[in-house]
């Protein structure tokens, strides 16, 4: 070996220990970046004329690709009962369960103002008590049908604003992946770029269930239901179709290009379509039928009986349902028109006796009282919410663990790097030493000659 | 595990929300006084919730119908108990002028009396009560009792007005004003009108058989103040069960519904000493040394 040769390794060491203090400087100054993954030195031994050295030195990136995969996966979930459990915690808020002023409440109140009408038919304030308590039902049943409706436009909301985001972002990975191309083209790893394509694609994750493919020119290929959003630099973006349903519009997701409907079957849009197009509007048909329930019990009755003034065949309420239940007018404005009595005479009660005793037949939907559809209503909605919420815990544990895991492979250990800093340090040190020491055995050579 | 800076963070991040979630928590149960603040919190709890609700308005419904059926009955009692002495009255009085003893000016002055007794007794057929005349069946408004053309003509209907009672029972708590007074040509006022008519006229028969016709009277009136005061008591009894009823249902809604001051009081000064001892360990644990503070 021409001891020439040996300056060139001193010098090649030299330039690993710097790249490697490079690294380690750059691991630490990144050690609070989100998603960031250490870097390494990657020493490659190649045959340097039968003696091996320090040749080809990278910075490699350590990242598991499997992790990844898996956090990505459980990502859907995570973000399908987040949104369910967050809108749950909404629809249970409209109930105001358990409380004085519920719905229940407001029911008994009002069959209770019926008796007190029947054990003094004569008297103006049941009356003005009756009509008072009747308003009160058919407000209550409108303001929660109201308010459902609203936090169903607000979730369609949502999901517009997440095909919106996943566009948005889907558009950056394409931008990344053509970058990654052109940097990788001269050997070197695009780490940090690469880092945040894989923030993107966790983004994206949480959102609409995505499969995730990488070729060998290091891109990343997105596909959604068996379709690809980013090909390479291509975006082949969604976007909102709206049509009516039940008083309002409705967006569905499409594929922008061809129109067709795209295929998710996880992710937090999943958790807002399901509770915009099964959770709501099945509240909304058990709200409707205990409103038609009460409003065709009693108008049957009602209509039989004699007002104070001789009316008959008046209606209590009006309206079929939760959305358009009211109190007739007609007996509003004059309350001895409302029917206490089956016989016309003024002391007979019993058509108002028939009409509080209704809180106690069976005839709700399902052969049992209203009071008691009503709180199988709330038992229902109160098991579906604990549920979500589990799951969502569940998940929410679950993904932090493989979060947790993923950190402890890529993340950065501070004690870790300053011993490597000492390590480099001590090697370039040694490095230094042993040029100087060559250069000294050149020099003499030189000086021979 | 490899463990970084990160997650060592990011526990103890997660260890002090943990905590605060659970101080929170138990900062608005504390305040609110209340178990459960959702349906999710726990759906048995306020399925119970909503039944004991019910059960307690229906009986608290229960409760003042029964009350004021007590009311009227007890209104009716009165005014038949006065009816009962009245006819009483007339009837010893009659025994006399059935005799000998009297002169027709005697039994002419006691016809002026029957007359005042017998507008007395209309006056208290025809009770007011609360608006509603008590007598009249189901024409509470209508007056019970007119004379027209010399008759005591009864204007009412014999309606029967029920009300709810106890959990289901339906109760009649009205007597119509004939099963007491008769009508036209039966009843009280009838033998009373004969009554006055054989004084005017001197009549010791007609008087005589006013004797044996009011002991029939008698019977009735008194075999109704009979049922009456059974209403009544069975009304005071259900009233007696029913807030017996009240006081241990109102106990089980509370205890479903209102938190355990006592176990509370410990669970909050519990997590508010987790949440202090947690801070401490942060703090120290941020506080903690690296390699670095140990290389020259």
């Amino acid at each position: 070996m021409s001891i020439i040769k040996g300056l060139d390794i001193g010098k090649r060491a030299l330039m690993a220990q710097t790249e490697s203090m490079r690294i380690t400087g750059q691991n630490i100054s990144n050690v609070n970046a989100p998603g960031n993954s250490r870097q390494r030195l990657e020493l490659k031994n190649t045959l340097y004329s039968g003696a091996n050295s320090i040749q080809i030195h990278t910075a490699r990136r350590i990242r598991d690709g499997f992790i990844d995969q898996r956090i990505r996966s459980e990502n859907q979930s995570l973000g399908n009962w987040k949104m369910q459990a967050f809108l749950y915690g909404n629809i249970e808020e409209v109930f105001l369960e358990p409380s004085e002023n519920n719905l229940s409440n407001i029911m008994s109140e009002f069959w209770g103002n019926w008796e007190d009408l029947a054990n003094n038919p004569e008297n103006k304030s049941s009356r003005v008590a009756v009509i008072h308590s009747g308003k009160a039902l058919a407000t209550t049943l409108k303001q929660i049908n109201s308010k459902l409706r609203d936090i169903r436009s607000m979730t369609d909301d949502y999901i517009k604003d997440r095909v919106s985001q996943i566009n948005n972002i889907a558009s950056k990975v394409a931008d990344i992946n053509s970058r990654i191309v052109a940097i990788e083209a001269s050997g070197e790893e695009a780490s940090e770029i690469r880092d945040n394509r894989d923030i993107l694609i966790d983004q994206i994750s949480k959102m609409i269930d995505l499969n995730v493919i990488e070729n060998e020119n290091g891109q990343k290929t997105l596909l959604i239901g068996g379709r690809a959003i980013v090909d390479g630099k291509r975006l082949m973006p969604l976007e909102i179709q709206q049509s009516p349903d039940d008083k309002m519009l409705v967006s569905n997701v499409i594929w922008s290009n061809d129109k067709t409907n795209v295929r998710i079957t996880n992710g937090e849009i999943v958790g807002l379509v399901t509770i915009r197009d099964e959770v709501i509007p099945n509240i909304l048909v058990d709200l409707d039928q205990l409103a038609s329930t009460i409003i065709k019990e009693v108008n049957s009755i009602h209509k039989t009986g004699f007002g104070f003034d001789g009316s008959t065949g008046l209606s209590f309420f009006t309206g079929t349902d939760s959305y358009n239940i009211g109190v007739n007018n007609e007996i509003v404005s004059d309350i001895n028109k409302i029917a206490t009595s089956q016989s016309s005479e003024a002391g007979d009660n019993r058509i108002a006796l028939a009409i509080a005793k209704l809180a106690n037949r069976n005839v709700a939907p399902g052969d049992t009282d209203m009071g008691t559809f009503y709180s199988n209503i709330i038992n229902n909605l109160g098991n579906k919410s604990r549920s979500a919420n589990i799951m969502h815990d569940n998940s929410s544990m679950f993904v932090k663990y493989m979060e947790e895991q993923r950190e402890s492979i890529s993340g950065v250990s501070l004690d870790e790097e300053m011993a490597n800093l000492i390590e480099s340090q001590r090697a370039y040190e040694s490095a230094a030493k042993y040029i100087s020491i060559v250069d000294k055995l050149i020099g003499i050579l030189i000086d021979i000659v | 595990m490899r463990i970084t800076n990160n997650i060592i963070h990011s526990r103890l991040i997660k260890n002090i929300q943990d905590s605060t979630e659970r101080l929170a928590k138990s900062q608005e149960r504390m305040s609110t006084n209340k178990n459960i603040s959702k349906p999710s919190d726990d759906p048995m709890g306020v399925s119970q919730i909503i039944y004991y609700q019910r059960d307690l308005h229906k009986l608290r419904q229960a409760i003042r119908n029964a009350e004021n059926a007590n009311a009227v009955l007890s209104h009716t009692d009165t005014i038949i108990q006065q009816v009962v002495d009245l006819l009483t009255y007339v009837r010893t009085n009659a025994t006399v002028m059935a005799t000998d003893t009297v002169d027709e000016n005697v039994r002419s002055d006691m016809a002026n009396e029957v007359d005042m007794i017998i507008k007395q007794l209309i006056q208290k057929a025809n009770t007011n009560f609360g608006n509603r005349y008590i007598f009249s069946g189901y024409r509470i408004l209508t007056e019970p009792y007119q004379e027209i053309e010399g008759q005591i003509k009864y204007q009412g209907d014999h309606g029967e007005i029920q009300q709810r009672i106890g959990n289901d029972e339906l109760m009649t708590v009205n007597i119509p004003g004939s099963y007491i007074f008769g009508s036209s040509n039966n009843g009280l006022f009838k033998i009373l009108q004969d009554l006055q008519q054989a004084l005017k006229t001197n009549n010791r028969n007609g008087i005589q058989d006013f004797l044996s016709l009011a002991d029939i009277e008698m019977n009735n009136i008194t075999k109704a103040l009979g049922e009456v005061g059974a209403l009544m008591k069975r009304i005071d009894f259900n009233l007696n069960e029913m807030n017996e009823l009240e006081i241990l249902l109102s106990q089980q809604l509370s205890k479903v519904q209102d938190i355990d001051v006592s176990k509370e009081s410990i669970e909050y000064i519990t997590s508010q000493k987790t949440y202090q001892a947690i801070l401490e360990v942060t703090s120290r644990k941020l506080q903690l040394p690296s390699l670095i503070d140990y290389l020259s």
